[in-house]
């Protein structure tokens, strides 16, 4: 009983801020706090007019995609390297994975910064794209570990053995196997990068991303727009998993058809 | 004579400073069963894997159609594997996993549905053709294994353990499944294992393999009645082992004899010399009782120790002056009791002298 009653406070206490959010986001009045005293549409409205906001959506939209994107292929070819190192190889590999996790952001934040200025590189997106790549590859890889292990590298041989060229085998084997887990690593590397903050702040230049535009507004005032918008990324973040979720059903017939299309 | 379709010439390999294999020769015939028994360890999927193309030879070549394959890889061999675990795409269906081969090969679809069917249809599978594979039992698995591997005509085919996931019984009922397979076909069988029964029932010839080398080559009934070595008479099936010296030497027969004072005549395979030391072994089924004072018959009294009825055999442990012995019977003869007297008698051809 007393074991349940935990559980239930922990949860309250983890989707309580949520529900809020999203149900002020709704609310009418300029007011934060109960009563609630009606449903309006008037904050979305407010966020879809003001321009800066949706120019910093759009912009961390941008950064997320292509951090998603890079981080996909390097964490395809590292797995990929993974599956084949002896354990040594491993070892060293997950050392090297940990060691941005384990830095403070901070630091990263700063040396990243001095590191750029020494290469007298521009502080861009691609700044920010490369910083957030430090952060989601070593992540996906920690995620993918746990599938990698499952990998029965006897299926690689079985694909040489009836034909396939190694390319072939990559093609037909290797990638449909790992499709699920990359696409889900893809969507998370997706989620750390839309909200990243601390690092992003060091590297970003005149750039603005979502999370720091909220966090420059707030500093101003607090306006029941912050939470249209957080309600905003809350349905792009659940939307993404939806869109997991409907991959993960459909991996077989998904997987069949990839290894099907003959490219060659 | 028919055509060699494998032959393994003089092959070596090192992982390291570790030898798996120490020159190696083993001929493969077309269409025949060979089997390479061994316990684990002993090199024999090492040897296979060479076949494959998955390991080259340190040193030795490997020959397959006529051709060094050496250096060739896996996709580029005549020959195809069933792997120890099945190695099935979980990805693809029972169909598709038949048909991997053949659309890498570019066939054409007709051409595929209709090969592919065929070989469903020899393994069995026709009412599984869409099933993926975690919706196969392991018996089924191994069907599959066999068709994907086999529907793309291989010359030779390897199968690494095959039957070593499977239960007792599905085992017994696939090794008749192997053998009509195998007629069906015609390919030529490599066969690993560390199971003497399936390698007894398959196999035209059996290579043993011990630590690296194939220590005999032979055909099964020759391979558990004429053993070359002691190894090869203990791997294979069960028996006594006596140990004596060479008393008299005659024309392919030798007397030993045993520490406790016994005179066993017996067959030799070997040339050996008066006074050396040697093991006699001698099959559990290869020893009858007499009576005890039937002294033209009685070649060694005995007193029962315990017997173990077994339905259709009995096994009976009789103490002979020290030496503890297995006695194997049919179960319909009558069984001695615990502490009866009996006599022993076998046949010297039934007898082998081994080296120490």
């Amino acid at each position: 009983m007393l074991l349940r009653l935990v559980v239930f406070l922990i949860l309250l206490f983890l989707i309580g801020p949520v529900v809020i959010i999203v149900l002020f986001s709704f609310h009418e009045s300029q007011s934060l706090s109960f009563p609630f005293t009606g449903f309006s549409l008037r904050w979305y409205s407010e966020l879809l007019s003001n321009d800066q906001l949706l120019g910093a959506i759009w912009f961390s939209f941008k950064v997320a995609l292509l951090t998603s994107i890079i981080t996909m292929v390097i964490g395809t070819a590292a797995s990929l390297a993974w599956l084949r190192l002896e354990r040594r190889g491993r070892t060293i590999l997950e050392l090297a994975c940990i060691i941005p996790i384990a830095l403070p952001a901070l630091f990263l934040g700063v040396s990243l910064l001095v590191g750029f200025s020494q290469a007298r590189i521009q502080l861009s997106i691609w700044t920010i794209v490369i910083a957030h790549t430090l952060l989601t590859v070593p992540m996906v890889m920690v995620a993918m570990r746990a599938r990698l292990a499952l990998f029965d590298p006897a299926l690689e041989e079985a694909a040489r053995d009836l034909g396939a060229s190694t390319i072939g085998t990559f093609r037909r084997v290797t990638i449909p196997l790992m499709a699920p887990t990359l696409v889900a690593t893809g969507i998370l590397a997706f989620a750390l990068s839309f909200d990243e903050f601390i690092v992003t702040s060091f590297v970003s230049g005149t750039e603005t991303t979502l999370p720091m535009f909220i966090w420059s507004m707030m500093r101003r005032t607090v306006t029941p727009v912050i939470n249209a918008v957080s309600g905003l990324a809350l349905a792009i973040t659940v939307g993404l998993l939806v869109v997991a979720w409907l991959i993960a059903v459909r991996r077989r017939s998904t997987a069949n058809a990839l290894a099907n299309t003959d490219l060659d | 004579m028919t055509r060699n379709i494998v032959e393994i010439e003089g092959v070596s390999k090192f992982f390291g400073s570790f030898a798996a294999l120490t020159n190696v020769d083993l001929t493969i015939g077309e269409g025949e069963i060979v089997t390479l028994l061994g316990p684990s360890g002993c090199g024999k999927s090492t040897l296979m894997r060479l076949v494959a193309g998955f390991e080259d030879p340190t040193e030795g070549e490997v020959k397959i159609a006529g051709k060094v394959a050496n250096g060739t890889p896996p996709e580029k061999r005549p020959v195809n594997m069933v792997f120890q675990r099945y190695a099935l795409f979980p990805h693809l269906n029972v169909f598709e996993n038949v048909a991997f081969g053949l659309r890498v090969k570019g066939l054409g679809k007709a051409d595929i549905a209709d090969r592919v069917n065929r070989m469903i249809q020899i393994v069995q599978l026709e009412a599984l053709r869409d099933r993926f594979i975690d919706e196969l039992s392991g018996g089924q698995c191994q069907r599959v294994a066999l068709a994907r591997a086999l529907v793309n005509e291989p010359q030779v085919l390897l199968l690494d353990e095959p039957l070593a996931a499977l239960d007792l019984k599905i085992r017994q009922h696939m090794l008749v499944e192997l053998k009509r397979i195998h007629e069906a076909t015609g390919a030529a069988f490599l066969y690993v294992t560390h199971d003497q029964d399936e390698a007894l029932i398959l196999s035209d010839r059996i290579a043993l393999v011990e630590k690296g080398r194939i220590v005999q080559i032979d055909e099964p009934h020759q391979m558990y009645r004429r053993p070359r070595t002691l190894f090869a008479a203990k791997f294979l099936g069960e028996t006594n082992l006596v140990e004596g010296r060479i008393e008299a030497v005659g024309e392919s027969r030798v007397t030993v004899a045993t520490r406790n004072g016994l005179k066993i005549e017996s067959a030799a395979d070997d040339d050996f010399q008066t006074d050396e030391k040697v093991t006699l072994s001698i099959r559990p089924e290869a020893v009858r009782f007499v009576a005890a004072d039937d002294t033209a018959a009685c070649k060694a009294r005995a007193v029962v120790v315990s017997e173990a009825y077994m339905g259709s055999r009995a096994f009976v442990e009789v103490d002979l002056g020290g030496l503890s012995f297995r006695v194997q019977l049919l179960g319909t003869s009558r069984l001695p009791r615990a502490g009866e007297r009996v006599g022993l008698t076998w046949n010297p051809e039934d007898l082998v002298v081994l080296k120490r």
